[in-house]
């Protein structure tokens, strides 16, 4: 299995696409960071607001990160290399197993370095413009730790998403349109249901409140294993696949 | 030693491989011959397990490639050139495959230079000529020095001092009593390099021999004869049996009996001769030939009642 994650972490790191990703995922939240807490407002602004911008880059970071796993299985099928792949290792499973943990490790750094940065940077700024970032007791805490742990569920899905559908283009387009436009209508005009689609749960996880309607949203506990459960779902199904088609 | 028996793939109402048994011994190169379209790389990918088959099975040395733990220390495979992620640079790209296959990083750059490529080890593959490709994917195949070796169309894009060196490594290799088993279309390329042939046809085997007895199994040989008596010695000729293909009234190729009894029936008849040359077709003809029954065959099939 070492063997299998050194190979994967070696293919993801060699790829210029997947740096340029990897940067962005974590340039984009930080710099959108710096632009809100320089330039927002104090008037009209809830502690949860204003704990929200530096969150609110996450959002595109993990994208972003999904992107990446799309791209860790769809360009081997767009190339060719999973031939090379799999010729080397015959476990299919294993090489799946292996793309996954380093794909989630990969958010997992990614992640942490975009939300630690945003919150300093965002604290040091907001805090200089006496404004405050805090929130209550608990609360804080799993909002930061929920924004990294969705960069290596959204790589997760991804990687999935990518497994199932190979066309890179077409997993890509699903991952920023599913959850923008799709869940975004459908929670709209039933919010009874739309809280159980799982990029609503799952966003949950990095939620400022920490009083949650029943009938709007999940708590970020039940949105956490909802996404989680959504995402390990799509990538068994994926393997799967890849382990009974013709490579 | 490579074993297929049965192989056979099927790809929706297409029979890519149809019931392919061979075998490929070690200690000699083995080409594998058949013209575009016929299931080469279907049967490449088949013994890899890289395509499950619909029927039949192949092992090397008896085992299976899934049960390899590391199968690149067993079986080298060259299946395409283009197999490479174009912003990858060649390092990383056998490095990858090397950490799959739990080798040292030192062979990475035996390998680089086992196929001349140490110079452009750090350069992306994307900028690579089909020649510079077809060495990254030796390479690949040579990682894990290998007992047998499985190459479609290695020698594709090569120049042919390439060719020359291909030709060379693999003969060396073969001498070290590696099993080697290699693809081509051409069969001119395939006799410079392959010692037995594997050939078949719209995906079925047509031959499993020796070069030379493929060539003269399936090559048409014909005699050329002039003579001022052309006429005589021709009417002689047909009564046993030949058949002339005339060029001039003095001159014609004589098909169907050997050279020896055109000579005896010249001497028998006082007649001279001008010229008496056995002639062959060449190998890419007898190749042809060879693999046209099986594709008579098929498109021949559905208007028989």
């Amino acid at each position: 299995m070492t063997d299998a994650i050194r190979s994967e972490w070696i293919k993801l790191r060699s790829a210029r696409s997947n740096l340029v990703l990897l940067i962005l995922a974590a340039a984009v939240p930080i710099a959108l960071t710096l632009l809100l807490a320089f330039t927002v407002q104090p008037e009209d602004l809830t502690a949860e607001d204003t704990f929200g911008l530096v969150l609110v880059g996450d959002y595109i970071g993990q994208v972003l990160i999904g992107v990446l796993g799309v791209l860790v299985i769809g360009q081997e099928y767009r190339h060719t290399t999973i031939r090379v792949t799999f010729t080397a290792d015959p476990n299919r499973s294993r090489v799946m197993a292996a793309k996954a943990l380093v794909v989630a490790a990969t958010g997992l750094v990614v992640g942490g370095v975009a939300t630690l940065l945003s919150y300093v940077l965002g604290n040091a700024i907001l805090t200089s413009r006496d404004m405050e970032l805090v929130l209550d007791g608990s609360t804080q805490l799993r909002a930061l730790a929920g924004a990294v742990i969705l960069f290596a569920l959204y790589g997760l899905v991804g990687l999935g998403l990518g497994a199932i559908i190979r066309a890179t283009a077409g997993a890509i387009t699903l991952l920023v349109v599913w959850p923008v436009v799709v869940e975004s209508i459908i929670s709209g005009f039933f919010p009874k249901f739309g809280r159980w689609l799982p990029f609503n749960a799952g966003s949950q996880l990095m939620s400022t409140s920490s009083t949650f309607d029943a009938e709007e949203a999940l708590t970020p506990r039940a949105g956490g294993v909802v996404f989680t459960l959504f995402a390990l779902v799509l990538l068994l199904v994926g393997s799967a696949l890849v382990i009974r088609r013709d490579a | 030693m490579i074993e297929a028996k049965g192989l056979t793939k099927r790809y929706g109402s297409v029979l890519a491989v149809d019931d392919l048994t061979f075998t490929v011994p070690p200690g000699r190169v083995t080409g594998f011959l058949g013209p575009n379209g016929s299931g080469k790389s279907t049967t490449m990918r088949l013994l890899l397990q890289l395509d499950r088959p619909n029927g039949g099975e192949a092992t090397f040395k008896g085992q299976s490639y899934r049960s390899f733990k590391h199968p690149a220390t067993q079986v080298g495979a060259l299946l395409d050139a283009a197999y490479a992620h174009p912003s990858r640079n060649a390092y990383n790209h056998l490095w990858a495959v090397a950490a799959a296959s739990k080798l040292p990083r030192a062979r990475v750059d035996e390998a680089l230079a086992m196929v001349g490529l140490t110079e452009v080890a750090k350069r992306p593959v994307g900028g690579f000529s089909l020649g510079m490709r077809q060495r990254l994917g030796l390479a690949t195949a040579l990682l894990g020095d290998p007992h047998t070796l499985v190459l479609d169309e290695p020698a594709n894009g090569l120049d042919p001092e390439g060719i020359q060196w291909i030709r060379q490594l693999l003969t060396y290799l073969a001498g070290q009593g590696r099993c080697i088993f290699l693809s081509s279309h051409l069969l001119s390329e395939m006799a410079l390099m392959a010692d037995h042939l594997v050939v078949i046809g719209q995906g079925r085997l047509i031959a499993d021999s020796s070069v030379e007895d493929f060539v003269t199994k399936y090559a048409r040989t014909w005699v050329r004869v002039r003579s001022p008596r052309m006429a005589a010695l021709g009417a002689a000729l047909e009564r046993q049996g030949a058949t002339l293909v005339w060029d001039g009234p003095d001159g014609a190729d004589v098909r169907g009996v050997p050279a020896a009894t055109v000579g005896d029936t010249a001497a028998h008849l006082g007649i001279v001769v001008h010229e008496l040359s056995p002639q062959s077709s060449t190998l890419e003809e007898a190749f042809l030939e060879g693999t046209r029954a099986a594709q008579d065959f098929t498109a021949g099939a559905p208007t028989e009642p």
